[in-house]
């Protein structure tokens, strides 16, 4: 068993198996050996539980810029209802994701974000995720203005 | 009345009532009273006016003052809301996520690059929308590298069509500029009677065609147009994967060329077949195959990993999908799917058992993972006498025929058959204690019929959740660790309510019936 503990100090244990999809954790334990020592880190348990015993992907899968045939913004209807939060926690998710090393939950996370992009006008994604128009300069906007010509047009 | 400037106010009563009568001045003092009190009035007119302009010089410069004040605090309060706005802007949670993440969610949204109807692609939109994003998109050429393009019937080569020709070569142009030297992912649709003469924005792709990676090709005209560039352009140099969608008749392979590099083939409807079958046998490389239909002629292809065979339309005399898995041997087919699609269909399609079963013994899928049949009617006995073949199989999903058996004699989805996945029990269709398909772990289940049976369905469940590796050891067993069951229509949730204590426990459960909020568990 390994003891996580989070910033609030709450202490979660679970079994190394779980954890382990983490390959942050993977490797701290692999440089720590058994220790009872605990690992501050995020809650990520029930996530890790939900696929325990699932083959990590490689490191380069579905990501790699070399092959973009393969990549498809499904998620599994699990990983939907687990994913279903708060832009807040969202992207909290797919940071700590980040930081754990979690690759099948960054993805999930990154796939959730693509698919509130896909189908929404610059204006949208703005308001969506609260992003300024910073683009000031003339030159920059008439640039702008000029390549999406195709789509005003029409 | 009275007016207060004078000593002697005036008395403008009397006026009117002399007014009314046939008064005249009579003498000479009353009409120079008379005068001398019109001078006066009108003295006292021209003193108001001169106040009245003081009043009025002295109100517009206040107005013009307060006027000032207002803009200025106008202007403030929208900069301080401009900043306000900013401010919030630096608190927006995708602020925090690194570069390298959002080049990632960016690769997700830019699958396709959408430019059908005036759409401008995902990665420029991005690229619109703030410095940030932009300088992420344009620094990432694989963002710009797929391109979905329609290719509209044009009969008269107008100004409106050459206008929309111009700007369509304009943004295809940016996209293969910023996609740099990356290998290509091209979805090309080109309408029957697309009759451009030079079509730039046609010749642009085709002019990279050592770039082609990926390519779908949708339309007639890439089989029958001889204008049409990209037939001397299969298979470009480094083409791995080639989808021929609907619509393309008597395509001809030109076996000349080199189709070594190709791995992945999706092949449609009303081809030539021995043109085909000669094609695939130059494909040694081949690891997905996806066919439509064929006639029967047997084959064995012992590279293919992947199978889809995707029935369309249904002939009731002349059933492509029992055609081609009558016709196929693939020995190390690791995933297979079985698929009949009966939108509109009047007459149901009956697939043959005895042909899929033939297939299954033939090819002996002893590697096979994942299976999907979905669509078919094969009873649910058959089902099971299917699923004994391949205990190696660790995804599952089938799905009901769109439009149920009222019979049910050909859902293979029943009690019967959920009874037959149950990890300790006998059942009419497997008599032996062996359990069904060991190595299952993720199971999906959508069903169209009613009347589907919880209790079975929660008891063979729980009977297969065993967290507990010794446990399963013990039963030769793998814990299952997902299941999906969509419903047709809402039912009484109470009977699934026993598997949130799996879910919570670890194993992925979803219930869900039809409709946005139709999760139960």
């Amino acid at each position: 068993m390994v003891t996580l503990v989070t910033s609030d100090n709450e202490k979660f244990n679970a079994e190394k198996e779980v954890v382990e999809r983490s390959v942050l954790i993977k490797n701290m334990l692999e440089d720590v050996g058994e220790s009872d020592q605990p690992i501050p880190l995020p809650m990520f348990l029930e996530y890790c539980e939900h696929h325990r015993g699932e083959p990590l992907p490689a490191p380069d899968a579905d990501t790699s810029q070399d092959d973009t045939r393969k990549r498809t913004t499904d998620i599994s209807e699990w990983d939907q209802k687990f994913i279903t939060v708060d832009q807040e926690m969202l992207f909290e998710i797919i940071l700590a994701a980040n930081y754990l090393d979690i690759k099948s939950l960054l993805d999930v996370g990154c796939k959730t974000v693509a698919n509130m992009i896909k189908g929404k006008t610059p204006e949208e994604i703005r308001k969506l995720f609260n992003i300024v128009n910073d683009f000031t300069p003339r030159r920059r906007c008439a640039q702008i203005k000029k390549e999406n010509e195709w789509a005003e047009d029409r | 009345m009275s007016f207060a400037n004078h000593d002697e106010p005036f008395d403008v009563v009397t006026t009117i009532e002399k007014l009314r009568t046939w008064y005249y001045p009579a003498t000479v003092g009353e009409l120079s009273r008379v005068m001398v009190t019109q001078k006066m009035v009108q003295d006292d007119i021209a003193d108001h006016d001169e106040k009245l302009d003081q009043l009025h010089t002295s109100y517009d410069g206040d107005l013009e003052r307060l006027l000032m004040k207002r803009d200025c605090l106008s202007s403030s309060r929208q900069g301080l809301i401009h900043y306000a706005e900013k401010l919030s802007g630096l608190l927006s949670p995708i602020r925090r996520v690194p570069n390298e993440i959002l080049c990632q969610i960016f690769l997700y949204c830019c699958t396709e690059n959408d430019m059908t109807n005036g759409k401008p692609g995902e990665a420029l939109t991005l690229s619109s929308v703030c410095t940030r994003f932009r300088e992420v998109a344009i620094s990432s050429p694989a963002l710009w590298s797929n391109l979905t393009a329609l290719f509209p019937a044009a009969e008269h080569y107008d100004y409106r069509n050459r206008q929309q020709e111009t700007k369509l070569s304009s943004l295809i142009q940016l996209y293969l500029d910023r996609s740099k030297d990356r290998p290509l992912t091209l979805d090309l649709n080109i309408e029957e009677r697309y009759h451009l003469p030079n079509r730039p924005s046609l010749q642009l792709l085709t002019r990279e065609f050592n770039r082609w990676k990926h390519l779908v090709l949708r339309g007639y005209s890439f089989s029958t147009d001889p204008l049409c560039p990209s037939r001397d352009c299969l298979p470009s140099p480094s083409l791995e994967s080639l989808e021929f969608r609907y619509g393309v008749v008597n395509y001809v392979l030109d076996l000349t060329n080199n189709w070594k590099s190709l791995t992945h083939l999706r092949y449609p409807t009303t081809l030539k077949l021995d043109n085909f079958w000669r094609a695939l046998e130059l494909c040694t490389n081949l690891h997905s195959l996806t066919v439509q239909a064929l006639k029967s002629s047997s084959r064995i292809l012992p590279t293919l990993s992947s199978l889809a065979v995707i029935n369309c339309e249904f002939d009731k005399l002349d059933d492509s999908l029992e055609c081609i898995i009558s016709s196929l041997t693939t020995p190390n087919l690791s995933e297979l799917v079985l698929e009949q699609r009966n939108e509109g269909a009047v007459e149901y399609p009956r697939q043959s058992f005895h042909h899929i079963n033939g297939f299954f013994e033939r090819s002996q899928l002893c590697s096979l993972t994942s299976l999907v049949i979905q669509g078919l009617y094969i009873s649910d006995r058959d089902m099971v006498a299917l699923l004994l073949q391949v205990s190696s199989l660790e995804t599952l999903s089938i799905h009901d025929p769109a439009f149920p058996d009222l019979l049910r004699s050909s859902n293979p989805i029943s009690k019967s058959f959920i009874e037959s996945l149950h990890a300790g029990r006998q059942s009419a269709f497997r008599p032996s204690v062996e359990p069904l398909l060991p190595k299952l772990r993720e199971l999906t289940l959508k069903v169209t019929a009613q009347g589907f049976d919880p209790s079975s369905f929660v008891d063979t469940i729980a009977s297969r959740w065993l967290p507990d590796q010794s446990s399963a050891r013990e039963l030769g067993l793998v814990c299952l660790r997902s299941v999906e069951l969509h419903l047709p229509g809402t039912v009484d949730t109470k009977p699934y309510e026993l598997l949130r204590q799996f879910d919570e426990a670890g194993l992925r459960v979803v219930v869900k019936y039809r409709g946005v909020d139709g999760y139960i568990v």
